[in-house]
């Protein structure tokens, strides 16, 4: 139980204490993120089909940022951090949400 | 409630609203696959919202252990429907492609087949190959490609298959090919084949696109008999057909046109330059200008023109020209068509026709002049001679000196009227001399007689060549030998004009010459000077009565006009030719049996 909860770059202290620094499944999440936003970048062109697509990838852009301020956190300041993380969640949780109401319940022709 | 935990409320919100939207938005906004999968993406991301959820409030944190799978399936998520979305845009892409292929292949308006290189075999035609072959489409997929034509010509499409097949390897371009079709109903459609080789997933094709031509061809039969109808019409037409190209080039002519410019083929015309070749020099330069200017739109064509052409043996011929001028469908002038009448027949005929008139308007003029002079005549003969007379009586009676000699001058200047009259009278035929055979050298000799002592004055030399074979010649002698003496006057006066002193050219030539014409003799009698010569003009109007180029003193203006009447009268004719400064030659031609039908020769005739 307790390697589970400190698996990842740990740091152990003066007193011998050990202490997590960044966890394996937020690496893993922070790498799979870039190569999906690569992707998003390489076929840009092909995303011009989808409706309203830059509020897609702006929600996508604030998640994978929400990913990277985790990993920071557990660096320097992770109160901070921390707040920051969640901050990018609710900003690409509403913008996910405004496109999901812009892009696919607005009638035809109702504009942009 | 902490502020971590309120945004992770508003995040869990906005997710709520996206998860609605996604799974009740319409089927046609986004493609099935790429839906399913942002449905995950927004069901993990609220499970991940709610478990942030439950666990800053306390609630319980039971989520809590899967927290991380949630973190790490986002982003998988994100990436398949990242690729779905391509995928599916790809593909309908695809779709979209093959789709206006096949309908630009079947709407194509002519018969498109698709057969194997190797075979021969049809492996697909679209609906037009259907209709030119009269086949539904199913027969016509695996039928061999020669069977599309007649039976006979089996081989020859076998032949023109591989042909196609060889020459379009390596992508030459297309070639196109005639051939024939067999409709299902045994018609023969001909056909203009046009055919590529291609390659469908490695196997060479052959892809022919067939058009019926059976429609151009019978336009194109139309139009050569049309155009044989035309050239008939050209090659019977009684007018030449001339058309020039805008620099001048003959570019039809028809054969009466070759006939009138005096060549046999049309190709020693065709191509060159109409001015060089069918123009006269003089009037080259003129002509071409005209053409350049209508050539360039700056004058209206004249409809009708006359102008002359150079025969190929340099003749000259005049032409009547019809002109029309050419455009293009633009209206853009490209040449001229002519039609020409050859009228130079036309004009002599119109010439000879106006000196014959010419003639008759002399001969009425000299005969209303005659009876105008005989009238006047004989109303003063008869005055005249009681004048002269009693001048006489005066002249005989008198001892007074003076009167006698003014009684001379009455009777002189009487006798000189009397003359006047008596040749007024000569003039209208009235004296009334009968013809009688004459000696011509007694004739010349009787009157050298007569004015040789005014020539010898005037320091005059006389040449006579008197032939000595002359005939006797039936005449009114003295007719002819008042004829003479106005010919030696003339060429007296003349000398005198040019060489009022002496000169070793002052002289006059007389001779007189037996000849033979149409067998019956004549005498010429020939007065030749070189002295002041006569103009153009004078020239034409020496025969008019009262013409005169003498002071009044000198002279009546009757003498050559008399002459003219008396020669005419005894059948002959007085030519006059000269060249001022330089010489006057005036012929006295006589018919030595006097006149048999009277003859008359216009003025014009007299200049050379």
């Amino acid at each position: 139980m307790m390697r589970c909860q400190l698996r990842g770059i740990v740091r152990v202290g003066l007193a011998g204490e050990v202490r997590r620094l960044v966890q394996d499944n937020e690496l893993f999440t922070v790498v799979l993120g870039l190569a999906a936003l690569v992707f998003f970048v390489a076929h840009r062109r092909a995303f011009r089909r989808l409706p309203d697509s830059p509020l897609l990838l702006a929600a996508y852009g604030s998640l994978f940022l929400g990913w990277i301020a985790t990993v920071v956190e557990g660096f320097a300041w992770p109160t901070v951090f921390n707040i920051v993380e969640h901050s990018f969640y609710a900003v690409s949780g509403v913008v996910f949400g405004w496109w999901g109401w812009h892009a696919l319940r607005r009638k035809r022709g109702q504009a942009s | 409630m902490t502020p971590v935990g309120a945004v992770d409320l508003v995040a869990f919100g906005g997710l709520l609203v996206a998860l609605f939207c996604i799974v009740t938005a319409r089927r046609r906004r986004i493609p099935r696959d790429a839906r399913l999968l942002l449905i995950g993406i927004a069901a993990a991301s609220l499970l991940h919202a709610t478990s942030n959820v439950l666990e800053w409030t306390g609630v319980t944190p039971i989520l809590d252990p899967f927290e991380d799978y949630f973190q790490i399936v986002e982003p998988l998520l994100w990436f398949f429907f990242a690729y779905s979305f391509i995928h599916f845009t790809e593909t309908g892409e695809l779709r979209e492609s093959k789709e206006r292929y096949r309908a630009l292949y079947e709407d194509l308006p002519d018969a498109a087949f698709l057969a194997d290189a190797r075979t021969g075999s049809i492996l697909s035609a679209n609906r037009a190959a259907a209709r030119l072959l009269g086949r539904p489409l199913r027969d016509l997929i695996g039928m061999h490609q020669s069977e599309l034509h007649p039976p006979e010509l089996a081989d020859e499409s076998r032949r023109i298959f591989a042909e196609q097949c060889e020459r379009n390897i390596g992508g030459a371009s297309p070639q196109s090919t005639t051939h024939v079709v067999l409709r299902s109903d045994g018609q023969r459609v001909p056909v203009e084949i046009r055919a590529r080789l291609v390659s469908l997933s490695g196997r060479p094709a052959l892809q022919g696109v067939f058009r019926d031509v059976s429609a151009y061809r019978e336009a194109a039969a139309l139009l050569e008999k049309e155009k044989e109808q035309a050239q008939m019409y050209l090659d019977v037409a009684g007018v030449a057909f001339v058309a020039l190209t805008v620099d001048g080039r003959i570019s039809l002519i028809n054969p009466r046109g070759l006939k009138i410019l005096g060549y046999d083929r049309e190709d020693e015309l065709l191509g060159r330059d109409w001015f060089e070749m069918c123009i006269p020099r003089e009037s080259r330069d003129l002509v071409r200008a005209v053409f350049e200017q209508l050539m360039a739109g700056e004058i209206e064509p004249s409809e009708h023109n006359e102008n002359a052409v150079v025969t190929r043996s340099g003749e000259q011929r005049m032409i009547a020209w019809h002109n029309t001028v050419l455009r293009d469908r633009q209206g853009s002038i490209i040449g001229t068509l002519s039609s020409g009448e050859d009228i130079t027949d036309q004009r002599r005929a119109e010439r000879e026709r106006n000196d014959i008139e010419g003639q008759l308007r002399q001969v009425q003029k000299l005969e209303s002049i005659g009876t105008l002079a005989s009238g006047v005549a004989h109303e003063i003969n008869n005055p005249l001679t009681g004048i002269i007379n009693y001048a006489q009586l005066i002249h005989d009676r008198t001892d007074n000196e003076k009167e006698r000699t003014y009684a001379q001058g009455i009777i002189d200047e009487g006798n000189r009227v009397a003359r006047i009259v008596r040749n007024l009278l000569s003039f209208s035929r009235q004296e009334d001399e009968l013809p009688s055979y004459a000696d011509v050298k007694d004739l010349i000799t009787s009157t050298l007689s007569l004015i040789g002592a005014i020539l010898r004055k005037d320091q005059v030399r006389v040449i006579t060549d008197i032939s000595s074979d002359l005939p006797i010649l039936k005449c009114r002698a003295h007719q002819i030998e008042q004829v003479l003496l106005n010919l030696l006057t003339n060429a007296r006066d003349a000398l005198n004009e040019r060489y009022p002193e002496y000169d070793s050219d002052k002289v006059v030539r007389l001779t007189a010459a037996a000849e033979k014409r149409e067998g019956d003799p004549w005498v010429v009698i020939t007065v030749e000077d070189h002295g002041a010569g006569m103009p153009a003009d004078v020239r034409e109007r020496v025969f008019d009565p009262f013409f005169s180029t003498k002071p009044r003193e000198k002279g009546t203006g009757l003498g050559l006009s008399v002459s003219y009447g008396l020669i005419r009268e005894h059948g002959g004719r007085l030519l006059v030719e000269s060249e001022p400064n330089a010489y006057t030659r005036v012929s006295m031609e006589l018919p030595v049996d006097g006149p048999s039908t009277p003859s008359v020769q216009h003025p014009a005739a007299k200049e050379r």
